[in-house]
């Protein structure tokens, strides 16, 4: 039994079936990204911070729209030495596809880890600091901890995850026994208070005999209930002090004494705050939100949070320094341009920017402006002091301050992921999804690459129509491309 | 030529003959079957489950509202875990759960999937004359997504959260934070259901590339696009309904997905609060998107229900009455409308979101103008009746009772596309009652009709009739005592969600039906506490009255496979269209010979001939001109 019309076309309509088909599914495509468009759309348009317009790198995007369009070409010649029937050179430009598809992907792959590992925070009082943190101690929570107190109802082992030196630990239960509080273990505890609940159930309805004999079979079985107190809590003493590094988003709250886990977790430490501190170098300075221009409120840039947590308190003075340096005159030449704009509008109001882009400075910019024309001052009037800090400066980190803010002045962090803000969410869920799309490209043009052999010989029309249909899907995929380059990394 | 393409088919029908004879293995037979009848029956038994679960959920809630005081009855609680009811009560949150899957179960996995999928894969090959559909692998993959997505969502009520609770519209921030004090948040209800979502909408985007495909290239010779059976048309628009407006739901479950698992702000504000906490997102996002994305598709979705529906109801009655369709291209031209139009609807179920004034307006507009190829659809079916002489068979029966029963359903649409009245029943009963009327006796009696009617084809068996009386007329009464009464309740403002009756029930009644005494004096007094209880109670009996009124029909059709009264011909009803042109049940490929359409698909009572109908597959008694020459549209 044969489907009519899978190579050659019916003659009324002028198609083959996998034709129709790959028309269909791209139409689909269509809204598919359609949507994620329209979102985009929508998420700019209501934006309530400044919308990121330079932060992704363009040279990487460039060079992978070239090679997608290249890889667009290659496909057809692909296809036309199929369909003038020459195997070898179809094999020579197929390759080039695959090959361009898989560095398309690596170069995706290099933005993706830059991005992964770049440092986002916002204080409380919305100015932000970018930069890099290098080690995982460095934005997590440290708690040095005597006694855990686990939940019978809600906990689990997952705290354990979180404990360094776990394999050093024993946990002793009040009444003296050891416990080891795994995933089983807790199981068997839920267990136990099930039946339990159940036995009590069945006695406050009136049948006592199968509650003792409930009640019975829970002190045999699930005797590790017994040590939970009436409030279903457990108290378990460590044997020695147990060191946890918790990611910071695990944690509800904490005091010098005392740290809560999240509710999901249930579970309590008692011992010693090691430190709560997040500490990272930073590269980038935005005080656009901390200075809000919607809301007049005077806010000077000298009281910003961030400016009370330097490591070296002058090399945060010296920060404020160029920022003001940088930013005064910025400031001045657009506050005379307003003036004017409202000079030759009389009776029109002004609607102020919320956010003006040079209250944002990348450290190595700033550096390099300021130093240039610190060189110009120092020559000038020979002030050896400044020389001797720029020197210094250089040979450092290069400009790169170190920070130390306490969790509880940090309102928001996260690093360039999706979790960043709107625009990084719709960056990578689509750019993302793009990739699978090229993925899934790759993988079958690649199968038709190495594996079209034998049914080309069989019916070399059938496998031009297979290619033509990965072809157009893979135009396709290029086309989604080119409108995400710009939406993305140019406008 | 029509001669040596039936020699060809004969030879590549014995081919197959013999192929059959070697017997495929069960697997490949029953269960990973390219075949589309055998899809088509898959997915109808798998829906029908689903049907059943869903209805059952439904039965729980109804007890829950008319007696919120009192346990539910053992046949209910037989199926509920106990940790998620207290004092054998359904809670809240048990409520909610169940809303949820009960809305999503019965138009995701239940009317759906029966209606398109089972019909559309079993019916349309045979009525265009293919042998089987252009894509049959995909169309297996198609089907078993689906099982797996149905997997899911029933395996989502076994996990520590239970099932998603919040609607089966799963609106955010509320879908977003919810169920979230869960060890991990990848095995709750809530990510459950939008990764089984991810999966429903694969399925029907594959089937609905597939349907597309076959129609437009697998038509046998000389079906021309105006002897396609309305079914055909109705099986496209809907092919292209799901094929366009799925895809933004799968971007909103995608982007929800990324919102629970990522952390993201897609549809989370800025300074949310969860529990008197901030949620500790950036926000920055927008809830109202994910209400765009999510009747972008919702809106399309009812056309998606009620087109199979109405096709199947546009099959029986020409059957069943023996005269032409009245007006076959006006409803082509008009579904085809209805099609283009319902993508233009969506926002009239946000019109209580303060999108603006003007927005409103253009649905306002656009939803009033649908109502326009809906009523030309119904009203050519109506006057299909006119003048015939009507044989009451079981699927006829069904195909007559959806004719008032989606009247009613359209009409009490009309007071929600005003954005004014709106104001005042967005959120209550009436909405329920609108809707449940349009899905409910609405197009699950087209299915009904379909199931009766299609019976004989793929079990060479006819249904009982007797047993089919039982069903039918319990049901069509006790439909009307579940949902009639929301109308009222609803234009009083009785809330959609209130689990136990809310502020409308005094505290301390106890009162049932019956004791109350004087429920129709109370009815518009100022007794409106008791009536609104009274009218919960009212439906709840109807709704147990439905369940009971199932009865028949699951005996009738299981049993009916093997003691059903044998067909005398392929053909018992006397019908036109091709899928009655082959041996019953089907063998895998159809037909015997290639079929070859000479004219229309309705044409009974012709004038001259012998009998009252003339199929498709037989060439007319004067000499005709070659098939693929005919003009269209005979």
């Amino acid at each position: 039994m044969e489907i009519p019309h899978t190579v050659t076309a019916r003659p009324d309509t002028g198609l083959w079936n996998a034709k129709v088909g790959i028309w269909l599914f791209l139409a689909s495509e269509v809204m598919l990204f359609g949507g994620l468009f329209s979102s985009y759309v929508f998420l700019r348009l209501g934006a309530d911070y400044p919308w990121p317009r330079d932060e992704l790198q363009v040279p990487f995007g460039f060079v992978n729209t070239l090679i997608l369009i290249l890889s667009s070409v290659f496909v057809v010649y692909a296809w036309v030495a199929l369909k003038m029937r020459q195997w070898n050179r179809y094999r020579v430009w197929m390759s080039l596809v695959v090959l361009c598809a898989a560095v398309f992907l690596v170069n995706k792959g290099f933005e993706y880890k830059a991005k992964f590992t770049h440092y986002h925070v916002t204080l409380k009082d919305d100015s932000i600091v970018s930069g890099h943190i290098h080690s995982r101690e460095d934005k997590s929570i440290i708690f040095n901890a005597d006694s855990v107190t686990v939940d019978a109802a809600g906990g689990n082992h997952v705290f354990l995850k979180w404990l360094e030196n776990k394999d050093d630990i024993r946990f002793t239960a009040p009444d003296g026994t050891e416990v080891e509080p795994s995933r089983a273990w807790f199981a068997d505890v839920k267990r136990g208070l099930k039946k339990r609940q159940k036995a009590d159930q069945l006695a406050a309805d009136g049948d006592d005999a199968a509650s003792a004999k409930l009640m019975e079979e829970v002190n045999d079985k699930y005797s590790a209930l017994n040590a939970f107190d009436d409030s279903g809590q457990l108290k378990l003493t460590l044997s020695q002090t147990g060191r946890f590094v918790i990611p910071r988003h695990k944690v509800l709250s904490w005091t010098d004494e005392q740290l809560d886990f999240t509710r999901a977790l249930a579970t309590k430490l008692d011992g010693k705050l090691v430190s709560a501190t997040l500490k990272m170098q930073i590269d980038e300075l935005d005080l656009r939100e901390y200075l809000r221009h919607d809301d007049p409120r005077e806010k000077a840039v000298a009281d910003a949070l961030i400016f009370d947590h330097f490591d070296d308190a002058a090399e945060g003075q010296q920060l404020l320094e160029d920022f003001n340096h940088y930013r005064d005159p910025k400031l001045a030449a657009h506050e005379e341009a307003v003036a004017e704009w409202k000079a030759k509008h009389p009776g029109v109001e002004y609607e102020p920017e919320p956010f003006y882009d040079f209250e944002r400075v990348y450290l190595d910019k700033l550096h390099e402006e300021v130093h240039a024309e610190d060189e110009t001052h120092s020559n000038a009037e020979g002030d050896h002091e400044q020389q001797a800090a720029a020197g210094a400066d250089e040979s450092g980190s290069h400009g790169h301050p170190s920070v130390s803010i306490p969790f509880e002045e940090v309102e928001f962090f996260s690093n360039f992921g999706p979790r960043k803000n709107t625009f990084y969410a719709i960056y990578f869920t689509m750019t993302g999804l793009h990739g699978l799309h090229v993925f899934g490209g790759m993988l079958v043009l690649g199968y038709f690459l190495f594996r079209g052999r034998k049914l080309y010989l069989k019916n070399p029309e059938h496998m031009a129509n297979r290619v033509e249909v990965g072809g157009l899907f893979w135009h396709f995929v290029d086309l989604v491309w080119i409108f995400l380059f710009p939406i993305f990394y140019l406008m | 030529m029509a001669t040596a393409t039936t020699a060809d088919s004969n030879a590549a029908d014995h081919a197959h003959a013999e192929h059959d004879h070697h017997d495929a293995p069960f697997w490949k037979k029953y269960i990973f079957s390219c075949d589309h009848k055998m899809i088509g029956l898959q997915y109808g038994y798998t829906s029908l489950f689903f049907l059943a679960f869903g209805f059952y959920l439904m039965l729980c809630m109804r007890w829950s509202i008319a007696y919120p005081e009192q346990p539910l009855p053992w046949y209910l609680r037989l199926f509920i875990v106990e940790r998620f009811i207290s004092d054998g009560m359904m809670n809240g949150s048990l409520y909610n759960m169940f809303g949820a899957m009960h809305g999503t179960i019965m138009v995701f996995l239940g009317v759906v999937p029966l209606g398109f999928a089972a019909f559309g894969n079993y019916v349309t090959p045979l009525q265009i004359g293919a042998i089987d559909m252009a894509f049959p692998r995909l169309n297996m993959a198609s089907f078993w997504c689906f099982f797996i997505g149905g997997i899911m969502m029933l395996g989502s009520f076994f996990m520590p959260s239970g099932a998603a609770q919040v609607g089966w519209t799963n609106y955010s921030p509320l879908a977003t934070t919810a169920q979230l004090d869960y060890p991990s948040i990848f095995w709750t209800g809530q990510t459950m259901w939008l990764l089984a979502m991810v999966f429903v909408i694969t399925s029907s985007l594959l089937g609905a590339v597939n349907f597309i495909a076959t129609i437009i290239n697998l038509r046998a010779d000389g079906l021309t696009w105006m002897r396609l059976p309305f079914f055909v048309w109705a099986m496209m628009v809907t092919g292209f309904l799901l094929l366009l407006a799925f895809p933004p739901l799968e971007v909103a479950a995608i982007m929800q997905l990324m919102d629970r698992l990522a952390y993201t702000s897609f549809f989370v504000p800025t300074g949310l609060l969860v529990d008197g906490q901030p949620f500790d997102v950036a926000g920055g996002g927008s809830p109202l998107l994910f209400q765009h994305l999510f009747w972008f598709l919702g809106h399309p979705e009812v056309y998606v229900l009620l087109l199979p529906a109405i096709a199947i109801v546009a099959e029986v009655i020409p059957a069943n009455t023996r005269k032409p369709l009245w007006g076959y291209r006006s409803m082509v031209y008009a579904v085809l409308t209805l099609g283009f139009l319902s993508f233009i609807v969506w926002a009239h179920h946000m019109y209580m979101t303060g999108m603006g004034a003007w927005v409103s307006a253009f649905f306002q507009t656009t939803t009033v103008l649908i109502s326009v190829p809906s009523v030309i659809l119904l009203t050519c079916l109506m006057i299909s009746l006119w003048g015939g002489s009507i044989r009451f068979t079981m699927p006829m029966l069904w195909a007559a009772a959806f004719l008032p029963m989606f009247g009613i359903g359209g009409l009490t649409g009309l007071p929600l596309a005003f954005n004014l009245i709106d104001l005042h029943l967005h959120d209550t009963y009436y909405v329920i009652g609108h809707f449940h009327y349009v899905v409910a006796p609405g197009i699950i009696f087209g299915l009904f009709a379909g199931i009766y009617h299609w019976y004989p084809n793929f079990t060479g068996r006819l249904m009982n009739n007797f047993l089919g009386h039982l069903h039918f007329w319990p049901s069509l009464i006790a439909m009307n005592i579940l949902f009639a009464p929301m109308m009222v309740q609803g234009v009083a403002g009785f809330h959609r969600r209130w689990y136990d009756g809310g502020l409308s029930f005094p505290l301390t009644t106890e009162k049932t039906l019956f004791e109350a005494g004087s429920f129709f004096s109370n009815l518009f007094a100022n007794g409106e506490v008791i009536t609104m209880r009274d009218l919960n109670i009212l439906m709840t009996f109807g709704a147990m009255m439905l369940a009971v009124a199932q009865i028949p029909f699951i005996i009738n059709f299981f049993g009916s496979i093997l003691f059903g009264k044998k067909i005398k011909n392929d053909n018992p009803w006397g019908a036109t269209t091709l899928e009655w042109a082959t041996p019953t049940p089907p063998p895998h490929g159809n037909f015997l010979e290639e079929p070859v359409a000479y004219k229309g698909p309705y044409e009974y009572s012709v004038p001259g001939e012998d009998r009252d109908f003339s199929p498709q597959w037989e060439p007319a008694k004067k000499a005709e001109p070659k098939p693929e020459k005919e003009p269209a549209g005979v």
